[in-house]
């Protein structure tokens, strides 16, 4: 991975991504192969590190210990940019916790631009939660009904995609219960008798976090992404 | 409705904010107000004199001292100057020996005790006690003038149902029914301020009509402001001041106590309008410097509700300090309030900066008529060098980044309006889709007009190329008053102005600015605008920003 970051080359870095995505664990940590690297060439540390900014940004806990293990190798302060933004002011969650379990365990230089970075973060956080209480800023009630309908549509239409894409799904019958939290049925056995199978619904969720800046920023958000995925080595 | 007014005067939280509706209360009882509260004036303990006749009474002089909110022991004689006792004592001791005009010395004297509130249990003995022991036979009695009195004449002066229709009075029950749910609130406003405007044929009307509309503004803000959401009060005090100059202009250039009278209130509206904006703004100034703090506050769901919430934010930024520039220039160089307006002409144009600085969605205009928001903070900005570093750097980027919009078919500008075509937008990559979101501009001819006025070719040639490689099929054009914009700019009302269409940048900056002016010249209707001849021309900007 850190070869195909470090090449630049497109598709390559895709592949990079689309493997940290695939892993089933939402916040795998990825370290740098320090074979593959030359520390005393600052230029191209940066270069990767940028790559995996840009890549790797929609699994930002991955991005983010990948970062800092370029840093062990004595190029902070650059890197330590890259970390706090666009990482960890989308992510402030995810990245943020991870911070604080690597000032655990790193030192020098880096722990302290980890600290840094945590105690900026904060700041900025505690600066948005005093503004938080403006109502005069808050969206319309109208506008918010607009919005869910318009979210729950394209929730359904991603669903019924998906469901589409799974030939699987299309052998399985699908029935709808209308009320209760179970539902019991007779089902025929072979010989004709029935027994009665009784099944208790579960629920199940699933998490995304979405990048601060998708709200705040959302273009400033793509173009950085763009020059951070397409800016190659100036030779 | 009494309870509404009674909790609206108790929310008045400086006396002035009772002085501001109090000559317009007395006149519309019929009395002469013959002397009006200064800022921070008041002559020997009175605010506010008038003379006349109540309830068909004989004629009497009333003086009003004023405090705000209940009648406390330290308000009746405490260590302030504004403690009654001292200010009533004042009044028998100074002002009715020596300030009462001639023509009345030989009327009774009313001295009315005025307050929003009540008068405390614990100084209502004083208070008796001091107005039986003053108190002549047939020269000098008192009357205590207090929240439940102030609100029912409120109520039959103003607020009766002869004189407002019970539509309008269920409209204003409505607005402070549901002050957080601003969009709701605005509509019922606005019902009873078309209604009020609607009444008003003749001068006395006209002149009760504005009195109407600061009274209801008045109310609405006080209910606003212990709501803590001025939103509703924001947006409708931009709507009651254009009514309000709709009404007013009648009186234009007029001299007659009438026209006075007008005058006097349209001036009461406008200062309720800007101590709204004040107090919105004071609640927005300590967020500016940090970075998104506003933009999260809006808490939407997608990135549309803050690009709309802060470009809506910016015009208010912007037009705030342009009322304060307009007022610059009526001042000469020795006016007392000529530092006073240069410190919010400057506040508000770092205001702005800060406000750029901090809220990125301001590079990435989505709807083409942010560019009405975008044109009042460039006048502002192009004032001062140091607002015109910000401007050159904030246009440059925000072409940048329309550009890049345009070439990765995200979220460029359009003429789209609805917030629910916004949120899907572009919901497609297709051509004629696109052609058809770009059809028309305004935003363009602004961006290449103030970069034509900061004389800076890279900004004007990038918005050129835009034209000519991106958008060929737009129609780019700029509006401009015409004859029946007078009848309908403060109301939009109906249709009107003429846009100059088909603009074409290739000529070059200078070739495009002798455009502009050869069209100022072509459309005198502009300086013939009532608002614009009497010096209000910030009105024409409201209207281009509220409707």
């Amino acid at each position: 991975m850190t070869r195909w970051l470090a090449s630049g080359d497109r598709i390559l870095c895709e592949a990079a991504a689309d493997a940290v995505q695939n892993i089933a664990q939402a916040d795998i940590t990825i370290a740098a192969d320090p074979a593959q690297l030359d520390f005393q060439d600052e230029a191209s540390i940066v270069f990767i590190a940028r790559k995996a900014a840009g890549y790797l940004f929609f699994s930002p806990v991955a991005a983010a210990s990948f970062l800092i293990s370029l840093m062990r190798g004595g190029t902070v302060d650059s890197i330590k940019q890259l970390l706090l933004d666009p990482l960890l002011l989308n992510y402030t969650g995810s990245v943020r916790e991870l911070l604080q379990q690597r000032t655990e365990s790193e030192t020098g230089d880096v722990l302290e631009a980890l600290q840094d970075c945590l105690q900026r973060i904060d700041a900025y956080l505690a600066a948005l939660g005093t503004a938080s209480g403006i109502k005069e800023l808050r969206m319309s009630e109208e506008q918010q009904t607009i919005f869910n309908r318009s979210l729950s549509q394209r929730m359904s239409k991603s669903f019924e995609q998906a469901r589409a894409e799974l030939p699987l799904l299309s052998l399985v019958k699908r029935p709808v219960v209308l009320y209760g939290r179970g539902s019991v049925q007779h089902v025929a056995r072979q010989d004709g008798s029935t027994h009665r199978a009784d099944i208790m619904f579960k629920t199940l969720g699933s998490e995304f976090t979405f990048p601060r800046m998708m709200h705040i920023d959302e273009l400033g958000l793509h173009v950085l992404l763009r020059i951070l995925r397409a800016e190659q080595r100036v030779k | 409705m009494k309870l509404i007014i009674r909790q609206y005067l108790a929310g008045l939280r400086e006396r002035n904010e009772l002085d501001a509706v109090l000559p317009d209360l007395l006149s519309q009882m019929g009395l002469t107000v013959y002397s009006r509260p200064g800022r921070g004036t008041r002559q020997d303990g009175v605010d506010v004199a008038a003379v006349g006749s109540v309830d068909g009474g004989p004629e009497k002089v009333y003086l009003l001292s004023i405090k705000s909110g209940d009648l406390t022991r330290k308000e009746w004689d405490g260590d302030t100057v504004q403690s009654l006792r001292p200010s009533l004592n004042e009044i028998i001791d100074a002002y009715i020996p020596n300030r009462i005009p001639p023509e009345h010395k030989d009327k009774e004297v009313v001295i009315c005790a005025t307050f929003g509130g009540d008068v405390q249990e614990q100084v209502r003995p004083q208070l008796v006690g001091f107005m039986a022991r003053n108190s002549k036979d047939g020269s000098v009695s008192f009357e205590e003038w207090n929240g439940d009195k102030l609100a029912s004449l409120i109520q039959s002066h103003f607020l009766r149902e002869d004189l407002i229709g019970d539509r309008s009075r269920s409209d204003l029950r409505k607005t402070l029914a549901l002050l957080d749910e601003p969009d709701a609130s605005y509509e019922y406003f606005a019902s009873l301020v078309r209604g009020i405007d609607a009444a008003c044929s003749a001068d006395e009307e006209r002149v009760r009509g504005l009195r109407q509309l600061s009274v209801c503004l008045w109310i609405l803000f006080s209910w606003s402001r212990e709501a803590d959401n001025l939103e509703c009060a924001y947006r409708a005090s931009e709507l009651a001041l254009l009514h309000g100059w709709n009404i007013c202009r009648a009186f234009a250039g007029k001299k007659s106590k009438a026209s006075e009278a007008a005058s006097a209130s349209f001036i009461g509206i406008f200062q309720v309008y800007r101590q709204i904006d004040s107090a919105y703004l004071a609640k927005i100034a300590p967020h500016l410097r940090q970075e998104h703090a506003l933009s999260s506050a809006v808490r939407g769901g997608s990135s549309i509700d803050v690009n709309l919430k802060i470009f809506d934010l910016l015009g208010r930024l912007a037009i705030g300090g342009i009322w304060s520039f307009a007022g610059l220039l009526n001042t000469n160089e020795q006016d007392s309030s000529r530092a006073v307006l240069l410190d919010e002409v400057s506040a508000a144009t770092a205001a702005i900066s800060l406000l750029i600085s901090t809220n990125p969605t301001l590079y990435a205009p989505l709807k083409d008529n942010q560019a009405i928001e975008i044109g009042l903070a460039a006048c502002l900005l192009l004032s001062s060098d140091g607002g015109r570093q910000v401007l050159l750097s904030w246009l440059s980027e925000m072409l940048r980044r329309i550009s890049f919009a345009f070439t990765t078919n995200e979220k460029y500008p359009s003429v789209l309006d609805s917030y629910s075509e916004l949120l899907d937008h572009p919901v497609s990559k297709e051509s004629k889709y696109r052609e058809n979101a770009t059809s028309a501009a305004i935003l363009y001819p602004v961006l290449a007009h103030i970069a034509a006025l900061l004389e800076d070719d890279a900004i004007f040639q990038s918005v050129d190329r835009l034209q000519s490689e991106v958008l060929p099929h737009c129609n780019f054009q700029l509006w401009f008053p015409d004859d029946v914009s007078e009848e309908n700019l403060y109301t939009n009302k109906d249709l009107h102005g003429i846009a100059l269409t088909d603009i074409k940048l290739q000529g070059g900056r200078t070739t495009f600015l002798e455009m502009i002016a050869g069209e100022v010249a072509q459309f005198p209707q502009c300086f013939a605008l009532s608002c614009v001849k009497n010096g209000w021309w910030p009105l024409v900007l409201v209207a281009c920003r509220h409707f």
